[in-house]
């Protein structure tokens, strides 16, 4: 094969679909796989001389054309480990173009390229040969083409750029930094579809277990949390120093809000990156230490929660590298809360007598089961020591309801993604 | 321009003033609005600790246990002496928040007409236990 004859077959190649277009098959375009564009046997591999681009031109089927909105060419000079890609000018359903010249330089070997066409959407919908099996074209020295065709005894020498730059009709083509895409399936070598729209190549993980340990802390309200009332309907006990529950008579006196531990849990967790800033979870928990008083006949404790949370994450691309992830996150879900504190306790000597050894002051335990719902906000940060695992410390601010109480949950763990 | 900087700083401080008494007067109300007055016990009360001076050496610690009122007479008050003499008032009522004090009169009935034989204090309360009212007769 002469190095012209391997130029014009190039150009020449007409790519023939083999299968049935996607109108045909009535599927909808995202859910049906690329085409596949064949060329003959004969043109997938050529020879051509040093010092000369490679030009290129795909004759699209006509509704494949229809749907195309770029053509892109990746390939690979010999001995280059990179992949690079151009995009072809369009000129009806023929897309053409050229590996520069400058590109092909002096290097021998087999260049090696495949395309893929896009759609406005960025995804694929049509395919001619692949990165595993190329098309080749065989770069060969002035000499060698010389002698096996004396008809290519010319001298090439590259263009100056600035005669015909990159991307105009007729020159090289345009070199494509930032291939479109829809999915991962749209990229290849490794590379995924970032929510940008774009092919990548980074480290993100973009899912993540977490299991940590969180110790809640509680603020309650102290008046009147001694009442039958209160103990029988609104989840509060009080537990007097000698480990009888309190059941008398207290006098409504002004208690300031009480402070105290609450349960301590083991957290789990499962978060979803969405965007690059911006992830969305799921944690369950079970309380295995810090339960509280149950009287008879109360709900006994469930030590099982569940939460979801969205998380906004500060930073450019935060995941993409090691390093501190600041956050902030709502959360809302389903916890019972347990938080012990003191309370002080007045008796009312005018009202008749319902429990002895009632003391007419007297400093009580307050057990308060809040719950079971609750809504909050929370900061913290990661530090990713990897691209699939990190440290975390994190701090959120509960409102429980209708069992009332503010719970402090700071929680501390391990996170790995994958 | 002074007079009027001098007049505006006066409009200021004036509202400054009423936002802060304002301020105040909710700042007051929220603590003494669910406050609830403290009922005190008297020597009739139930479980009440009387400390009573009868001349001697100590105070006399009594538990009130119950009254009886009888139609012609005097009430009579059931009380528990304890066996104590605290010094004064104070130790009277140290004394009384224990749960373990010794007994001298597990029980005696009293006419209203001379108990508290003296100057006496209620010192403390406590709601009587099962055992405590039993000794009533």
């Amino acid at each position: 094969m002469t190095p012209a004859r391997a130029s014009l077959m190039l150009i020449a190649a007409v790519l023939c679909v083999a299968v049935p277009s996607r109108a045909q098959q009535g599927a909808a375009p995202s859910a049906a796989a690329p085409e596949i564009l064949h060329a003959p046997t004969l043109e997938r591999r050529t020879e051509q001389g040093i010092l000369r681009p490679v030009p290129l031109s795909v004759d699209l089927p006509r509704d494949v054309a229809q749907r195309a909105r770029r053509v892109l060419v990746h390939y690979r000079l010999w001995g280059d480990p990179d992949w690079i890609t151009l995009e072809l000018g369009r000129s009806g359903a023929r897309f053409q173009g050229a590996v520069p010249c400058r590109e092909v330089s002096t290097v021998t070997g087999d260049l090696k390229y495949y395309i893929r066409v896009h759609d406005a959407a960025g995804r694929v919908i049509a395919t001619g040969a692949s990165r595993a099996v190329p098309y080749r074209v065989t770069i060969k020295h002035d000499t060698q083409l010389v002698r096996d065709d004396p008809r290519a005894a010319r001298v090439a020498r590259c263009p100056d750029p600035a005669d015909c730059p990159a991307g105009l009709p007729g020159c090289p083509s345009a070199r494509v930094v930032q291939i479109a895409c829809d999915s991962d399936a749209d990229c290849e070598g490794g590379q995924t579809c970032s929510w940008r729209g774009f092919c990548e190549r980074v480290e993100r993980r973009r899912s993540w277990f977490s299991v940590g340990v969180e110790q809640d802390l509680g603020f309650v309200s102290r008046a009147g949390a001694c009442s039958l009332a209160a103990q029988e309907e609104e989840g509060s006990a009080c537990i007097r120093e000698d480990g009888v529950q309190y059941l008398g008579n207290p006098v409504a006196t002004n208690e300031p809000i009480g402070f105290g531990r609450g349960l301590t849990r083991v957290v789990v967790g499962f978060d979803r990156l969405v965007d690059y800033d911006l992830s969305v979870g799921v944690r369950v928990g079970w309380a295995f230490a810090g339960e509280g008083f149950t009287a008879a006949g109360a709900t006994e404790l469930m030590p099982l929660s569940a939460a979801l949370r969205v998380t906004h994450w500060f930073g450019d691309d935060p995941f993409a590298r090691p390093g501190f992830r600041p956050h902030l996150f709502l959360t809302g879900g389903y916890a019972m809360h347990d938080i012990e504190t003191s309370v002080h306790i007045r008796e009312d000597p005018t009202a008749p007598p319902v429990q002895g050894g009632n003391d007419l002051e007297q400093e009580a335990t307050l057990w308060k089961r809040a719950g079971d719902g609750f809504a909050g906000a929370g900061a913290g940060v990661v530090y990713g020591f990897g691209p699939g695992f990190a440290v975390f410390g994190e701090l959120a601010a509960l409102g429980v309801f209708p069992f009332g109480a503010v719970v402090l949950a700071p929680q501390a763990g391990v996170m790995a993604g994958f | 321009m002074n007079d009027m900087r001098s007049g505006a700083s006066a409009v200021a401080r004036a509202w400054a003033k009423r936002a802060a008494t304002v301020g105040a007067a909710f700042v007051l109300a929220a603590c003494s609005a669910d406050a609830a007055p403290e009922p005190e016990a008297d020597f009739h009360t139930r479980g009440a600790f009387v400390a009573v001076d009868e001349g001697g050496p100590g105070l006399a610690l009594y538990r009130t246990l119950d009254t009886l009122a009888l139609d012609d007479q005097a009430d009579l008050v059931f009380v528990t002496l304890y066996d104590v003499a605290p010094a004064d008032w104070d130790a009277a009522r140290e004394i009384a928040k224990q749960h373990d004090i010794p007994v001298d009169e597990p029980i005696d009935a009293l006419s209203e007409a001379g108990f508290p034989a003296g100057p006496h204090r209620v010192v403390w309360f406590r709601t009587l236990t099962d055992e405590e009212k039993d000794r009533v007769p």
